[in-house]
């Protein structure tokens, strides 16, 4: 099957590794990733907050774009995945806003008409490709390795609009991390958001927040954490870098196509690991290793 | 009165004593921890004890037949079951014996269970000798228990519902309807009570009256139902199926007079008038929740002190109610969040601001929560205040001005409402001290009446033959009352139906020639269930034994020992303390 | 408002009015806001307010339904929501208070009440297309042409161009203007 992959702003720029890994993953697993051109911000958390038609318009032009090549969007940013998914719902309900945006897009030769579907890596892995289809795959499985499940917030809430898993009782990054041969761990606060976005109101806060996850990951006794978002995975490991946090042990992050990876055979060059800023070959290094 | 000898022709004073034991294991619950078959073996050497047993379950079909069974096979002519406690099967087991033609009152039931295993659970031996202690006082008991006579009463096919508000005309009519008679009292000259007065209730959206009008047209029209208003009871006696009530009505020179078998009091409440508080003395501008239900439509939007339109309306919630320390008004009212949130939902279509101020919400019933909802949706303000901290007013000139702190918003407030309406807590009425003493019922610390039993019997009473309904039992709303009314009524029509009634005859009685005339027991007794025979000279007391509750408390009082307990005789106690002190011998014939 | 002095200290005293929850109905997010009972669920659930005192989500909802118009705008406090929807999910009368606070950050935005972080991002993205145009360095290229990703990233700018002129001139001016 073919995806548009739409990276957003952050991941090209800072975290590369998830970017590839992602694209070698799926490419393994029979989807073909194309990339999406000539696309711009989603809008989210900025534009978001100053005006409801700017931020309709600006996700509003990325799924035309994808309209226009007939073929459905891949996010792979927690965050564009739910402002993708939000506006296409406001404007699959709301005549006059489509109307308006259409408006502006017609210059361009575009069109929102609704055809196209905004998956999340999550759904891609889980519905699409399926878990079996995964579990076949692996050539390298891991060692039983203790991985805590990172969902962040716009992945799976709100559920009405995304429809992606059980927002309370989240499973699929913890399904995925067995059928290549880890362990998932669960931990309390599993669904909490992880103070990304408030760095840029009170960044006091937000490492607050993001060390109490770390904190509770640690104590359940993970190796590691897996993520599906961006934002999580760089503010996960960069609060594990911030003042007070010398002497603690560092727990990698990885994005969770940068844990399928190895396990698939994949090797580690394609996976981006040396640009880890917490070298995760205490994880990977796992795959392959009899228990 | 009517006798029923059951049993009463099996025994001869002089006959044989042939007592049968039968000790219950209750499956684990006793002899888990006592030795029942110990006790039915010592039970064996006890004087005049002809046969024991043990069994698995006594209460259950095959027990109940063993018990018929053996009366028959050895003759017994006084049977002990040695389980549970007699509140839980002590009826089950009067039946078994009297199916067998032994009078019930020459059963006897010790209590193993609740008395001995449940509560010495750790200490088997002391357990055991205890529970043959107990055992070996019943025998001693059963040796001296006599045949009693089983009475019923009659019941006179009529009620009385004293109170002519809702719950009064929905109990007359369900009683009219299964087709006995009911008459009905009211103090007001109107039917209706307090729901008449109301322009909105809750949940429907008819005015009080328009609810009320096809139940008081169908009460006027029945030919089962006497009504009585402008009326006030003279006087009150009798005992269940056979109450007398003497009522002066307004406008009649004679009072009437009425036989009935059972009452129904549904005398309702008062709204609280909260003088004192809010500044509501001070200016009609402030008003309680009724004054403005009372107003017709229109006038609600018109202030009352200048006749100027109404745009601005604050409403107070828990006034009077819910004050600890405060005694009569520390119960929480119940009705007041419902119908807050139901008028000022109603009344925010007409106006530019409504306010409640709240300690808490509590719209818990069917439907109430969207009240509450539909108000807020209209954009009534609920503000909640902190209840050591309440809401201060203030009037100058006619202008009102209103300060409390929001306890959510952590803000202090100010507002110059055009009225205030407080809703008041439910209080008892005029004259309820009078009514509870005329019918013997007892109030609680709310000031309205108590039930026989909240949960289990919550509309009857300790008086035999006299129910509670409605508000008279506690704060509720209208449609609550009408529920408490049918069961009321339900209980009614089942005396009525049945047409007599057992009374117990564990009663007291007065022995006429140690009787001293002094009175001692007339005062002491908490039924109001003796008084003087006047049939003799000098009068003696006597007793009621329909209104007789067997609780002692005469025998007890009494200075010249002239009363005695049926089934609780100073020869049957003496027994058992004797029984307890001594263990006697183990007697020839008195083996099984 | 107003206030008034007492024993020395000030305290501000204000006025209910539904004006500004009726104001907050009519913007896109904000239809919900007479739905909240203040149950609290909401607080209970946030990590900002477990994080922090200053931030109390069912507080600011109540000073909505209050009409405290001045004191919301102008405060930081709606725009420290992250946005995790925690609360959306966890309310039981379908009322989104992250929803609401985004509703909420729009009239403030309407009336030049911004933070200067949210300012400038958006100044960003609206010139550039995208949030990261400053941060794209060669250093990065290189790690993306070493992981065989394509460097060129084809960010569109011309159509921020547009909203910028359709949705922001008018902010703009109504801030310079200072009304």
């Amino acid at each position: 099957m073919d995806m548009l992959l739409y990276r957003g702003c952050t991941t090209p720029v800072r975290l590369p590794a998830y970017e590839a890994a992602t694209i070698a993953v799926l490419e393994k697993l029979g989807v073909n990733v194309i990339e999406l051109k000539d696309t711009n911000c989603c809008g989210a958390q900025y534009v978001e907050s100053m005006d409801r038609m700017a931020f309709a318009s600006m996700s509003g032009r990325i799924l035309a774009l994808a309209e226009r090549e007939e073929k459905d969007i891949l996010a792979i940013c927690g965050a564009c995945s739910g402002s993708l998914k939000t506006n296409k719902h406001f404007l699959d309900h709301d005549i006059r806003a489509r109307d308006e945006v259409n408006s502006l897009l017609a210059e361009e030769g575009l069109k929102y008409s609704g055809k196209v579907r905004v998956r999340h890596l999550l759904q891609v892995l889980a519905e699409d490709i399926g878990f079996d289809k995964i579990e076949r795959a692996v050539v390298k499985p891991y060692n039983g390795i203790k991985m805590a499940a990172h969902y962040g917030c716009h992945v799976t809430r709100p559920y009405e609009i995304v429809h992606v898993d059980d927002p309370e009782n989240p499973t699929i990054l913890d399904r995925l991390v067995e059928a290549v041969g880890g362990q998932a761990v669960d931990y309390p606060g599993k669904t909490r958001c992880c103070g990304g976005p408030m760095l840029a109101m009170d960044e006091d806060v937000a490492t607050t927040i993001g060390l109490d996850k770390i904190d509770n990951v640690t104590k359940a006794g993970a190796d590691g954490i897996v993520t599906a978002c961006v934002f999580c995975d760089i503010q996960l490991t960069q609060v594990q870098f911030g003042g007070g946090t010398s002497d603690r042990q560092k727990i990698p992050v990885l994005p969770i196509t940068q844990f399928l990876g190895p396990a698939l055979g994949l090797d580690e060059d394609m996976l981006g690991v040396e640009l880890n800023k917490i070298d995760p070959h205490s994880v990977i290094d796992c795959c392959g290793v009899s228990q | 009165m009517t006798e029923d000898s059951v049993g009463m022709n099996a025994m001869e004073s002089k006959e044989e004593l042939r007592i049968g034991v039968f000790v219950c294991h209750c499956g684990h619950n006793i002899a888990g921890v006592v030795d029942v078959e110990d006790v039915a073996k010592t039970a064996a050497t006890l004087p005049n004890v002809v046969f024991t047993t043990h069994e698995m379950f006594t209460c259950s079909d095959a027990g109940q037949e063993t018990i018929r069974t053996m009366i028959h096979e050895h003759n017994l002519n006084r049977v002990i079951v040695a389980s549970c406690s007699p509140r839980m099967h002590e009826p089950t087991f009067r039946r078994v014996v009297e199916e067998a033609g032994l009078n019930r009152y020459l059963f006897e039931q010790v209590n193993l269970r609740e008395h001995v295993s449940w509560c010495h659970m750790r200490e088997p031996e002391a357990a055991t000798a205890k529970a043959n202690d107990l055992v070996r006082m019943a025998v001693a008991r059963a040796a001296n228990l006599e045949p009693l006579p089983i009475k019923k009463v009659e019941i006179t096919p009529r009620t009385l519902v004293v109170g002519g508000g809702i719950a009064g005309l929905r109990a007359a009519l369900d009683i009219a309807d299964r087709g006995f008679e009911v008459v009905l009292i009211e103090r007001e000259r109107e039917l209706g009570g307090n729901v008449r007065k109301w322009a909105h209730m809750f949940p429907g959206d008819k005015p009080g009256h328009e609810v009320l009008e096809p139940m008081i047209h169908r009460v006027r029209k029945h030919k089962n139902i006497e009504i009585r208003t402008g009326a006030v009871i003279v006087n009150f006696e009798g005992y269940i199926g056979n109450f007398e009530v003497e009522v002066s009505v307004e406008g009649l020179k004679k009072h009437k007079k009425y036989e009935v078998g059972a009452v129904i009091v549904a005398t309702g409440f008062q709204p609280y008038v909260p003088v004192g508080l809010y500044n509501y003395d001070k200016s009609l501008d402030i008003m309680t929740l009724g004054d403005l239900q009372g107003r017709p439509d229109e006038q609600q939007f018109i202030r009352p002190s200048d006749g100027k339109p109404v745009r601005k309306v604050a409403f107070i919630g828990c006034v009077g109610s819910r004050e600890p320390g405060w005694k009569g008004h520390e119960h929480c009212s119940r009705y007041c969040c419902s119908a807050l949130a139901k008028t000022a939902g109603i009344m925010a279509d007409r106006l530019d601001e409504v306010v409640i101020l709240y300690q808490d919400i509590r719209t818990y019933g069917k439907e109430h929560e969207d009240f509450q909802r539909v108000a807020r949706q209209k954009h009534v303000i609920y503000t909640k205040y902190p209840p050591d901290a309440k809401p201060e007013v203030e009037v100058n000139d006619g202008k009102i001005t209103m300060r409390w702190k929001d306890v959510l918003a952590d803000t202090d407030m100010e507002f110059n409402p055009d009225i205030i309406v407080l809703a008041t807590a439910m209080v008892p009425p005029e004259g309820i001290e009078e009514v509870s003493h005329t019918f013997s019922l007892t109030r609680s610390s709310d000031g309205f009446f108590n039930p026989e039993h909240v949960k289990l019997n919550p509309v009857t009473t300790h008086t035999a033959g006299i129910m509670i309904a409605g508000a008279a039992q506690a704060a509720k709303n209208a449609s609550e009352s009408v529920i408490d009314a049918s069961g009321a009524a339900a209980k009614a029509v089942g005396l009525m139906a049945k047409g007599a009634v057992e009374i117990e005859s564990t009663v007291s009685r007065v022995i006429p020639d140690l009787c001293s005339s002094c009175a001692t027991c007339i005062t002491a007794c908490p039924y109001g269930a003796i008084s003087w025979d006047m049939s003799r000279d000098p009068h003696i007391a006597y007793v009621t034994e329909a209104k007789c509750h067997g609780c002692g408390t005469c025998a007890a009082a009494c200075p010249s020992n002239a009363i005695i307990m049926l089934h609780s005789t100073n020869e049957q106690i003496m027994a058992m303390v004797e029984a307890y002190l001594c263990v006697p011998v183990a007697t020839p014939g008195g083996g099984a | 408002m107003h206030t008034c002095t007492t024993k020395g200290q000030e305290k501000s005293i204000h006025v209910p009015t539904s004006a500004f929850a009726k104001e907050v109905e009519k913007v896109e997010g904000g239809e919900a806001i007479n739905k909240c009972i203040q149950c609290g669920i909401c607080t209970a659930s946030c990590v900002v307010a477990n994080a922090t005192d200053l931030y109390r989500p069912r507080r600011m909802i109540q000073k909505i339904i209050l009409g405290l118009r001045e004191e919301v705008l102008s405060s930081d406090q709606s725009w420290l929501c992250l946005n995790c929807r925690m609360c959306e999910e966890r309310c039981q009368e379908g009322v989104s208070p992250a929803e609401i606070f985004l509703a909420v950050r729009t009239i403030a935005a309407r009336e030049g009440h911004v933070p200067r972080v949210f300012k400038e991002a958006v100044k960003t993205v609206l010139e550039d297309g995208w949030m990261l145009k400053d941060a794209y360095t060669d250093f990065q290229e290189d790690e993306r042409e070493d992981l065989g990703l394509n460097p060129e990233l084809h960010m569109n700018n011309e159509f921020v161009g547009k909203l910028r002129k359709r949705y922001f001139e008018r902010k703009k001016a109504a801030e310079e203007s200072g009304s």
